[in-house]
This record gives C-alpha cells, sequence and structure tokens, in this order.
C-alpha cells in the first residue's frame, strides 16, 4: 500500500471522470492541463461546464479560442464572470455565432456576472440566451444590456424550461418583461432587482407576472418619485413566497394568492428624500397610493408569516382595517408578524394597535422602532379599543427602539394589562450612542426605567419580562420584593 | 456511524465487497446508488448484492456516506463534513472513492470528490499539479514548447 503513493493515479481514472474533474475548474485552469503529459492533451476539451472568470483583457479572442476547441455535446453549465473588463465588444453581433453554439449543447444553468469600471462599458447579452429551450436556471448580474429585437414579438422569448429567472440590478429592464415572464411556462422562481433611476430604459406600462407555477416572487425597484411610478400585476396562483421591496409601484393581484404561507412588504423610503419634501402634508396622489397598497395588502389574507417595513410617508397600518369595500378583511392564518416603524413613534401605535384587528390569531409580534422620531412624535395615546388577539392568543411580543420614556411605559403597561396569554415580553432600548459624561445618568434612568416596569401589572400571571438596554440587561424574574439584581455592562472607552 | 437506534424495523439490503465482505445496509442508504437498485431489480427478493469493483474498505465508507445523506440533519452541513474528509484522506481513498461512486452511480458522492479533486488542482501551476499527483511528464520539451505557445492564452 505504501509505495501506491508514487503512483498516478489520477491519471489512471476513466476519461470521463477526468473531465468531470475539469468540469469543476475555471477554464483557464482545465485547459491548462493540456502541458502536463499526453494523457491530459485533450481531456480538457471535453468539459461538460464552462466557468469562464477573467478581467476580460482579450475577452473576444479567448472566448474565440475557448468556445471553438468544446467538444462535448452537452454543456450543463455556462459561468461569465467578467471583472472590470477594459475592451468590450461594441454589440454582441460578432460574439453572437459563437454563444449561439454554446447555448444549444443542452445549457441548464447560465450565470452572467459583469462589473465595469466605467459608467459607460456594458456587456450586450446575446439574444439567442432567451431562445435556449433547455434552460433552467437563469441568472444575470452587473453591467448587462439586452441584444434584443425592438418588436413585441413572442418568438424573441422561448424559455420553455425554465424554472429560476435572477435579473439582478442590470443596467437595463429588457423590453416587455411581461413577455418575458409569460415564455416562461414552468417559472417556479422570479427574483428581481433594478435600479430605476440608472437603468436605460424605463418600465413601459404595467408589467405582467403571469406565471401558473411560480411559487417565489422577489422584486427589489429602487425608484425615486422622479421616474413615473410602475404598475405590476401579479398572477401566480402558486406563489407561496412574496418578497418586495419598493416603495412606489403600484402592485395588484390578479387573484389573490391562497397559497401564500410567506410575505415581505418593505416600504421604507430613503432618509434624503423624507427631508425633502417634509413640508407637503400628504398629497392626494399619496392618499391613493396607501389606499392602493394596503388593499393590495389585505390580498394576502391566506399568510401566516407577514413582515411589513414602513415609514410615516408610507404608513399604510391606517388603511389596513378600513372597511371601504364593506367587510374587515381577516388574516386568519397569520400567526407570526413583523413590522417595522420608521419615523412614526409611538403616535403611529394607535393606528397600528387598531390594524391589529384584522390578525385575529396572532401568535408572535414583533415591532421594531429603528429610528429616532421627534420628541412630538412620541407621545402615547391610548387606543379606544383593545385588538382581541392582544387580548386572548398573543404568546410572545418583541418590541424594539425604545426610548424608556413615561410614554414608553404607558404603552407596555396597555400591553401587559390587556394581554391575557402573554408568555414572553422582549424589549430592547433604542441603540444610542452617549457622551462619555452622561453614560452614567443614562445607566440609571435604564435601571430606574426596569423597576418601574416590572412594578406594571401583568394581567397574564406567567407573562416573563426581558429587558435589553444600553447598559441593563434584566429579566422580570431578578425583580423580587421590590429590588431588582441585574447585569449591567459599563463600555469603558471605545 | 450510521443511524441504529430507529433502524431495526427497516428493510435491510445485504451487500458483498471485492473481498467478499458483507455488510447490511439499510435500504434507502442503499438505493442511493443507482447501480444497487438496477441489481436489485434483477436479482430475486433476499439475495446478496455483489459488488465485485468496490473493496470492503471503500464499501463502508461509501454507505457511510449514503447513510448520512438519509438522515435529517440539514445536507449542506453534512456534505461539509464529507468535503473536508476527503480532502483530508490520502488520494488513495479519495480516488478509489471517485471510482466507486462512479461504478455503484451515487452522483452526489461523485460530485463531492471530484470537485475535491478539482479544488486540489486549482490555483497549481502544471508542474505543480504534476508534483502533487505524481504525474509523469512524458511530452519532449520541444512538444510541451508548442503546446504551451498554441494555448498561451490560458496561462495569462
Amino acid at each position: 500500500m505504501g509505495k501506491s503513493n508514487e503512483e498516478d493515479k489520477l491519471s489512471a481514472l476513466p476519461d470521463s471522470i477526468l473531465t468531470e474533474i475539469l468540469s469543476r475548474l475555471p477554464i483557464y485552469s482545465a485547459a491548462a492541463t493540456t502541458v502536463l503529459c499526453h494523457r491530459w492533451r485533450h481531456l480538457w476539451t471535453g468539459v461538460t461546464r464552462l466557468n469562464l472568470s477573467t478581467d476580460g483583457s482579450n475577452f473576444a479572442q479567448d472566448v474565440d479560442n475557448i468556445f471553438g476547441q468544446l467538444t462535448s455535446p452537452k454543456i450543463s453549465n455556462f459561468e461569465l464572470i467578467l471583472s472590470s473588463p477594459m475592451e468590450l465588444p461594441e454589440q454582441g453581433d460578432e460574439l453572437e455565432p459563437l454563444f449561439l453554439d454554446i447555448f444549444r449543447r443542452n445549457v441548464e444553468h447560465v450565470y452572467i456576472d459583469v462589473q465595469c469600471c466605467f459608467y459607460e462599458e456594458f456587456f450586450w447579452v446575446p439574444a439567442c440566451l432567451f431562445t435556449s429551450q433547455s434552460l433552467r436556471v437563469l441568472e444575470l448580474h452587473g453591467m448587462l444590456k439586452f441584444d434584443l429585437p425592438e418588436t413585441k414579438d413572442v418568438d424573441v422569448f422561448q424559455l420553455p424550461n425554465l424554472k429560476r429567472l435572477k435579473l439582478d440590478y442590470v443596467a437595463d429592464v429588457p423590453l416587455c418583461l411581461g413577455i418575458l415572464f409569460k415564455s416562461c411556462p414552468l417559472l417556479e422562481d422570479l427574483d428581481l432587482g433594478f435600479k430605476l433611476d440608472y437603468v436605460e430604459s424605463l418600465i413601459e406600462g404595467p408589467v405582467h407576472i403571469s406565471c401558473p407555477n411560480l411559487k417565489s416572487l422577489r422584486v427589489d425597484l429602487e425608484s425615486s418619485r422622479k421616474t413615473e411610478a410602475v404598475r405590476i400585476h401579479i398572477d401566480a396562483p402558486k406563489l407561496t413566497n412574496l418578497d418586495i421591496r419598493d416603495c412606489y409601484s403600484f402592485y395588484y393581484f390578479v387573484q389573490n394568492p391562497i397559497t401564500l404561507a410567506r410575505a415581505c412588504v418593505d416600504l421604507r423610503r430613503d432618509d434624503w428624500e423624507l427631508a425633502e419634501d417634509e413640508d407637503e402634508e400628504l398629497a392626494g396622489g399619496e392618499i391613493i397610493y396607501l389606499q392602493h397598497m394596503s388593499k393590495f395588502i389585505r390580498g394576502m389574507s391566506f399568510v401566516s408569516n407577514l413582515d411589513l417595513k414602513i415609514e410615516s410617508s408610507t404608513n399604510i397600518l391606517a388603511y389596513l382595517n378600513s372597511m371601504d369595500d364593506g367587510f374587515l378583511q381577516l388574516f386568519s392564518s397569520l400567526t407570526h408578524f413583523e413590522t417595522t416603524l420608521n419615523f412614526i413613534g409611538l403616535n403611529g401605535w394607535k393606528d397600528f394597535l387598531l390594524s391589529l384587528q384584522c390578525f385575529p390569531n396572532l401568535k408572535h409580534l414583533k415591532v421594531k422602532m429603528e429610528d429616532d422620531p421627534p420628541l412630538e412624535h412620541n407621545k402615547w395615546c391610548v387606543p379606544n379599543c383593545v385588538p382581541d388577539c392582544l387580548v386572548s392568543t398573543l404568546n410572545i411580543v418583541h418590541i424594539s427602539g425604545l426610548h424608556g420614556s413615561e410614554d414608553d411605559l404607558k404603552l407596555l403597561e396597555y400591553v401587559l394589562s390587556n394581554a391575557n396569554n402573554l408568555e414572553e415580553l422582549h424589549l430592547q432600548m433604542l441603540r444610542v450612542s452617549i457622551i462619555e459624561e452622561q453614560k452614567a445618568d443614562a445607566m440609571w434612568q435604564e435601571f430606574q426605567f426596569c423597576k418601574s416596569l416590572f412594578k406594571l401589572p401583568r394581567r397574564s400571571s406567567t407573562c416573563k419580562i426581558l429587558f435589553s438596554g444600553n447598559y441593563v440587561t434584566t429579566s422580570s424574574n431578578d425583580f423580587k420584593r421590590g429590588r431588582l439584581t441585574c447585569q449591567v455592562q459599563v463600555y469603558l472607552g471605545d | 456511524m450510521a443511524s441504529s437506534s430507529t433502524s431495526e424495523q427497516k428493510k435491510k439490503i445485504r451487500l458483498k465487497s471485492a473481498d467478499n465482505e458483507l455488510f447490511d445496509v439499510d435500504e434507502d442508504a442503499a438505493l442511493q446508488s443507482e447501480t444497487i437498485k438496477n441489481l436489485l431489480q434483477e436479482i430475486s427478493g433476499d439475495q446478496i448484492v455483489p459488488l465485485p469493483n468496490v473493496t470492503s474498505k471503500i464499501l463502508a465508507k461509501v454507505i457511510e456516506y449514503c447513510s448520512n445523506m438519509c438522515e435529517l440533519d440539514p445536507i449542506i452541513s453534512v456534505n461539509k463534513q464529507w468535503e473536508s474528509f476527503f480532502k483530508n484522506c490520502d488520494q488513495d481513498t479519495l480516488f478509489d472513492t471517485i471510482l466507486a461512486a462512479n461504478y455503484l452511480s451515487i452522483k452526489s458522492l461523485l460530485d463531492l470528490t471530484c470537485k475535491c479533486v478539482a479544488d486540489m488542482m486549482k490555483g497549481k501551476t502544471p508542474e505543480e499539479i504534476r508534483e502533487k499527483f505524481h504525474i509523469v511528464n512524458d511530452l519532449t520539451s520541444e512538444e510541451e514548447a508548442k503546446i504551451r505557445a498554441e494555448i498561451s492564452w490560458a496561462f495569462e
């Protein structure tokens, strides 16, 4: 056994295995094995996966060299990674025949990522990619443009086997997105990210995401009010997972997805935009947007898990339980609700608590207030009713971003005095940086806040309060006969 | 290491290695091999499945791998453990496992082991690869120079 160490067991493997090994190497490394010995001379040309990762200094030439020599009838994976290429072909035309040759070889996975140093540089995605019948996964990232004929002809796209499509901040929106989606009848996973202020062509007209087999949809549209609001119609009866980060577009469900289990909708806008038009009160258009989006959210009434991130200008909570279409939409399956309320403060809790009326079976509630709204936004005001779920079903509540104020205490008093079945109340203070001289004071205030907090009457006798502050970490179990023992963390210097 | 607690009622398959050692394997583990699946269709009932191309040492490893894949642990973490095993084992074990995975037609194991070899080659010059795997260069220096010139783009 010992001396076999000196044997060349690698070269003794059959050709088919050696090409499988070479298929897992970047193509330049695979090609370099041609000089190992006679045995390895042509093995690399049989690779079944093509991983071309280059800085692109001789991109067109290399493509010519490599593609022309590959002999395998099947290239299952094609991965192209171009990092800051110095020169790219002007238009796809000259490379098109080469790519066509590769994509015809039953390609199943295509991943293209191009990062350019110059803003004006693009890589033209060859049109033949979009008629690749065997394609199952297509992921495109970076500075890509599409070399597609400008017709509304359906034949431009033929992706009958595509299951996953990801367009990740590509430099241009392919025209007629809706037609693209429609040409992928098996699509299960769609992931779209666009920076609308930067892409060349705008998204025109309503976009129809009409996919009978779609299970997971993620849309991330970054835009400012300067671009016209996009309308997105979702017709995906098998949708189970929805992720949207977009604060201007109008979304519609053609039919409410009854299989939807998890949804995350992020309607937060950038701070600077907020500051820009602070003076403008909600314009008519904004109210229409809020009403529309709350209607869209109500269409998700089958979810068990909902995450809603909003801020003062996109606060749809006030509209969520509006009965303008005749009835209160109940989310009967919803057990986990998470929300981020930015720049809304305690003033917004009235609407928030009212909106909880829509969630009669809620068990876990998580509220994050990650910002620091102006003081006048942090006034607690007792709502005139108590949501049913707070009284009867809520077991675990997390609230983060508290200031430790009197009003915070009133809010917590309201929660604790109404929640019948609460088991755990997790509280986290807003993370703030305080100058050295005021630290002792802030620490003392936090300590006092905890003491007052633990003295509050609790309707649920088994409820435990867990507190995590800037200095103090403690729980209601540590509070006995008016004495609080707790961990205090002091940060000395930096 | 194969799970034993709940496997009492599970159907067992009896495999025989090249060196005539017998292995009793849970059916769902054994069926990860397309070859065994096909052999089982050919032979009847409780017969022994002969695997004349796999030694007992390697077969034991392969069975351990297949049993792990059937367990409930997330596949990713199981895969990580096996990846680090193959990266650190001797070359004989690695290449014999590749041959066994190929013969037994266990796609995930073949994928994993081929990837391990590729990772061992990655970033190395041809000279370093020859040394690592004891490859004898049978090209004359003229031949090698000619090939290098032809494929100069791969060395940039």
